[in-house]
């Protein structure tokens, strides 16, 4: 990663496959190179909080916001929103939930735990690329975070 | 009343007992009174004495102290060896003046301390060498004569009272020698004046006294020698001298060594009381004095005071005993003239008041009559007075009465009494009960007749009344239709009313009534207790034989018939021919033969008992339930105790005793073997016709084995609920298993079906040019499948989902739905021409998105099948049956095999090939699903015009849903 570059997006995605799907859409979108991706919820929080493999690393800007999938070793996406928004240092990073269940049990929770939007994993590779990018673009670009 | 007076007075002239009581009261008085007067004399006669001695007592210690100390004085200073040497000095050589100033202040300190007249140092010879009073120098007789007693004893000696010519008042000394060696060199004499403590000491009494006084005597030779002046006579100190032959004088019984009370005469020959004591360490003696008169002064005074209070006793009780006796006599008196008041009053008042009339007739012919008399017949007293007994008598009974009074008058009868009828004021005539008397004097002249008249109308009227009366019970007995018999005490009819002639006979009378028997009787075994007198009545039936000679069964009730000493004198007997019911009795005997039979035949247990608890009946399946010999007669013997339990058998016997019946109740009994059985019983108690308890009757059963087949069922639904509970249990982890099948497949088939998808479609684009023309159709055919097979997770997963979503009921317009879901698909395919029908759908209600879905799958298949048809027709309709309402959606499609129809609504169950129709083969398995949740069913039917798909749904889930959403 580039330090000159600080990362504005901190994508968590366990599978391989997507998180390179993932990057092909934001790169279409020359999003790619703020991006962080970690692959579990451990390194996720890890990174939020600067503690285990990111200590010291507190002086980096906090991500602009995160692409957070909900199926995660170690801590699920669940905790890790649960932590975020209730960490002051967090609180108001914009989350958005990538997940490939439709179950409305699921969206309600994610909600619940303040996610702030839910984006189901489009099997069409098209309408994937669509869709993150212009989440990516919208929370990056026009809803600059207050840091 | 004149008799009376002199008896009383004569009686008066010895009134004995008033005396008599005078007499023992006054000795008792006086007795009393003495007895106290001497106890007083004496109390104070020992007092006085008490006291007499105690002042004895008191000074001679006084003056033996005194006298002690003033010895004890001159011992110190003969016993002080510094003392005597300096006043042995200073007799020896008197020249030193200042020594003798010292001797001489010493002195006087001595005399001023203690009291002295004087203190004097004497010489060897007795001359004064130094006093501390230089005004009496001299040592006198008795001073020399204690100076050589002192010499002599080399030891204190006393001169006694004493006076002298040089010295002539009264004066005493004590002198102590003192001693050089063996030689006295000089000696100390210390002179004491008895005016200053002694006399006074002796002078004086501790209470007022007019003639008690103290005195000191010292005897000298034979007299006795007073050493004070005396109270009565003056300038005995000393002078006074008394023979000692005067033994009266209380101070000779002192000289002569009498202690104590003494009662004699003083020196004035006045009588005294008095004490007497010697005086320790002194030739004294002392004598305490009193006159007698002062003593006695007290006594006699007591003795007056409780003769006066004595004799005023006396008085009293003569005056009380006086009042009191002539009370008395009054009394008596009033009491006789009371008696003999009241003894006329009495007979006054019988004679007036009696309820039995009465009359006193004088010779002269004046009547007497009393109330009743005059109540009797009406008149007023002085009316009667005026009438003679002939005008009062009824005509019939005068000559009746003439006779009788004859015969007392003629002296035969003393009195006589019969009965008459007077004649009522009112004219009515009073029947009467007469009794006269004539009472004479003593010559045997009449004094007067007295007659009692009793009233016996009522009686005459009650025993007309009781004829009357027997006459008619008489004409009853003969008008009853039941024969009466009367048989004397031999059993031979004596009488028969009307009913026993007709029966037996007019010549019954006179025959016994055996005569009358039919066949063998025991009737008269039977009556035996009427006739010895146990019995008062009896019934008995009995075959008799009637007048025309049949034989007819009589019911007898015999009572017995005793004379007044109670004895038997025969029985009044009443019968009634109850032949007739006897023959229908016969009748029932039988019917009831047949109902024993069949209840002694009955599988039920039959019993009755004795209220006791006898058996008097039972079947023959008590014996066998009951574990008896079937065939075994228990009659006769206890009811078994078949409980196994008291308190089952104490709740029984109490909800039994209650009501008098039981019914059903279930009983843990035991066999006669001791098996445990259970049994149903019922029973009631059975009552005469007077309602009184006869005895109880009861049936059982048996119900052991039912109990058991129960007890068995009720286990089987028991492990059949437990293992519906198991299965519940099983189905619910099932599903959870289930759910958490469908999340993992939404999840993880997603990805890399994604992954799949995604890369194929980069591979296209990023390497289109490198690729063939195969190679593209290839990727194709990938992308193709991975959108099927996305589409077959999502389907498969709304399906799984509908097991688990709750449902919202509610009404439904199915009609608006179906256009609404029709609309949607028409949609999709907008060329193609399809006629749709809505028919008749009768209102229901339920979960408004699963309903939708239904349709939509419904009409989608229906769309899908009818696409071959150029002319497509769909009709979504439906009819209201018994308990649900049936929809269907029917179409003119290409239909399916009716043999496969069983598959249609299986998941993943396709009649078509995916080329001929797309499809995953789940949207029927939905369709199953939605309407089974509802409670409904589906089916289907084909045929060559196409398939009709059926759903049906609960009529009353629908009703109840509209009555909610009416309420609502």
């Amino acid at each position: 990663m580039d330090a000159m570059n600080p990362v504005e997006i901190l994508l968590v995605e366990d599978n391989p496959a997507d998180v390179e799907l993932t990057l092909r859409a934001l790169k279409k979108r020359n999003l790619a190179n703020q991006v962080h991706v970690v692959t579990d919820g451990a390194q996720a929080l890890d990174f939020l909080f600067a503690s285990g493999a990111f200590v010291g690393k507190n002086k980096q800007p906090m991500p602009k916001v995160v692409f957070l999938d909900l199926k995660l070793p170690k801590v699920d996406g669940y905790e890790i929103l649960r932590r975020m928004k209730s960490d002051p240092r967090t609180r108001l990073i914009p989350v958005v939930v990538l997940t490939s269940s439709k179950e409305e049990s699921d969206i309600a929770k994610t909600y619940e735990n303040g996610a702030n939007s839910y984006v189901v994993k489009p099997l069409d590779f098209e309408k994937f690329v669509e869709a993150v990018s212009e989440l990516g673009l919208y929370w990056v670009l026009l809803n600059q975070a207050p840091v | 009343m004149a008799e009376r007076e002199t008896s009383l007075s004569a009686r008066r002239r010895l009134p004995w007992p008033p005396l008599l009581i005078f007499l023992l009261l006054a000795v008792t008085i006086a007795a009393f009174a003495l007895y106290y007067y001497q106890n007083q004399k004496k109390t104070i006669f020992r007092e006085a004495a008490a006291q007499l001695q105690a002042i004895a007592n008191l000074k001679g210690r006084d003056i033996s102290g005194w006298l002690g100390e003033r010895l004890a004085d001159a011992r110190v200073i003969q016993q002080n060896r510094d003392r005597v040497a300096i006043l042995s000095a200073y007799v020896r050589d008197r020249s030193s003046a200042p020594r003798r100033e010292a001797i001489r202040r010493w002195m006087i300190t001595i005399q001023d301390n203690y009291h002295y007249e004087n203190i004097l140092l004497l010489d060897q010879q007795g001359e004064v060498v130094l006093a501390a009073n230089p005004h009496h120098p001299t040592v006198g007789a008795e001073g020399l004569k204690a100076i050589e007693t002192a010499r002599q004893r080399r030891d204190i000696a006393l001169a006694d009272l004493h006076s002298s010519p040089q010295m002539p008042h009264i004066h005493m000394s004590i002198v102590a020698p003192l001693f050089a060696g063996d030689e006295a060199v000089g000696f100390v004499m210390l002179r004491i004046d008895p005016e200053r403590f002694l006399f006074p000491l002796i002078q004086t009494w501790p209470t007022p006294s007019p003639s008690a006084e103290t005195l000191l005597v010292r005897e000298e030779g034979d007299a006795v020698l007073y050493l004070n002046e005396l109270r009565n006579r003056k300038g005995t100190a000393l002078k006074l001298r008394l023979s000692v032959s005067k033994n009266d004088l209380p101070a000779v019984q002192a000289a002569r060594g009498k202690t104590g009370i003494f009662s004699g005469s003083d020196y004035r020959g006045v009588p005294v009381w008095s004490a007497i004591q010697p005086v320790a360490n002194s030739p004294w003696f002392i004598v305490a004095k009193v006159d007698r008169e002062e003593i006695a002064g007290p006594v006699w005074r007591l003795a007056l005071v409780i003769f006066l209070v004595a004799l005023s006793l006396l008085l009293v009780a003569m005056a009380a005993i006086l009042i009191l006796w002539q009370r008395q006599r009054a009394s008596f008196r009033l009491d006789k003239l009371e008696a003999l008041r009241e003894s006329e009053d009495k007979f006054r008042y019988v004679f007036d008041n009696s309820i039995v009339g009465k009359s006193l007739t004088l010779p002269s012919g004046e009547i007497n009559v009393n109330l009743a008399f005059c109540d009797m017949l009406g008149f007023t007293p002085e009316e009667l007075k005026a009438k003679k007994w002939q005008e009062l008598t009824h005509a019939d009974d005068v000559a009746g009465t003439q006779k009788a009074l004859d015969k007392i008058i003629s002296g035969k009868e003393n009195s006589v009494r019969f009965e008459k009828r007077y004649l009522h004021k009112n004219g009515s005539i009073v029947w009467a009960d007469v009794s006269t008397s004539l009472r004479r004097d003593e010559e045997g002249k009449p004094l007067y007749f007295m007659t009692s008249v009793v009233d016996i109308s009522e009686r005459k009227r009650a025993e007309d009344k009781l004829k009357a009366l027997s006459a008619r019970n008489q004409a009853m007995l003969e008008a009853v239709p039941d024969i009466i018999m009367e048989v004397d005490k031999n059993k031979v009819y004596t009488w028969a009313n009307h009913a026993g002639s007709e029966f037996f006979g007019a010549d019954v009378i006179g025959r016994e009534a055996a005569f009358y028997f039919e066949g063998e009787q025991e009737t008269y075994q039977t009556v035996k207790p009427i006739f010895n007198g146990k019995e008062n009545v009896l019934y008995v039936e009995s075959w008799q034989r009637r007048r025309d000679g049949e034989k007819r069964l009589l019911a007898w009730w015999c009572r017995v018939l005793k004379d007044a000493a109670c004895n038997v004198t025969g029985a009044l007997s009443s019968a009634r021919d109850i032949t007739e019911i006897f023959n229908s009795g016969q009748a029932l005997r039988e019917s009831e033969r047949k109902f024993r039979e069949t209840v002694l035949t009955l599988d039920e247990g039959y019993y009755s008992v004795t209220l006791e608890g006898k058996l008097l009946e039972h079947n023959q399946a008590f014996s066998r339930i009951l574990g008896f010999e079937e065939d075994k007669d228990l009659r006769g013997v206890n009811l078994p105790d078949f409980w196994q339990d008291r308190e089952q058998r104490n709740a029984y016997l109490k909800a039994f005793v209650a009501t008098g019946s039981i019914s059903n109740y279930q009983i843990d009994a035991r066999t006669q073997q001791g098996k445990k059985i259970t049994v149903l019983a019922s029973a009631h108690l059975v009552r005469d016709e007077d309602g009184r308890p006869q005895c109880i009757e009861g049936i059982f059963m048996d119900i052991s084995e039912r109990i058991r087949i129960e007890e068995e069922i009720r286990q089987l639904n028991e492990n059949l609920e437990q293992r519906v509970l198991q299965r519940t249990a099983q189905l619910e982890a099932a599903n959870r298993e289930l759910e958490a099948f469908s999340y993992s497949v939404s999840h993880d088939l997603r990805a890399p079906l994604r992954a799949i998808a995604g890369f194929s479609k980069i591979l296209l684009e990023e390497n289109a040019d490198r690729l063939d023309c195969e190679g593209r159709r290839i990727l194709g055919v990938i992308d193709d499948n991975t959108r099927k097979m996305g589409l077959l997770i999502d389907n498969l997963l709304a399906f799984s989902r509908l097991s688990r979503q709750g449902m919202r009921t509610a009404p439904v317009n199915l009609a608006v739905m179906a256009k609404v879901v029709f609309a949607e698909l028409k949609n999709l395919e907008k060329k193609r021409k399809i006629d749709f029908k809505i028919g008749t759908l009768p209102a229901t209600g339920g979960d408004h998105a699963m309903l939708q879905q239904v349709l939509r799958n419904l009409l989608a298949n229906a769309f899908k099948f009818t696409r071959p048809r150029k002319q497509a027709r769909i009709e979504f309709g439906g009819r209201a049956e018994k308990a649900e309402n049936v929809y269907f959606v029917k179409d003119n499609g290409v239909g399916f095999e009716t043999q496969y129809a069983d598959k249609l609504f299986g998941v993943f169950q396709r009649l078509h090939s995916a080329s001929e129709f797309e499809g995953t083969g789940v949207g029927l398995a939905i369709v199953q699903r939605i309407v089974a949740r509802h409670g409904g069913r589906v089916w289907a039917e084909s045929s060559k015009k196409g398939a009709t798909f059926y759903f049906s749904l609960p009529a009353e889930v629908s009703r109840k849903i509209e009555i909610k959403a009416l309420m609502e």
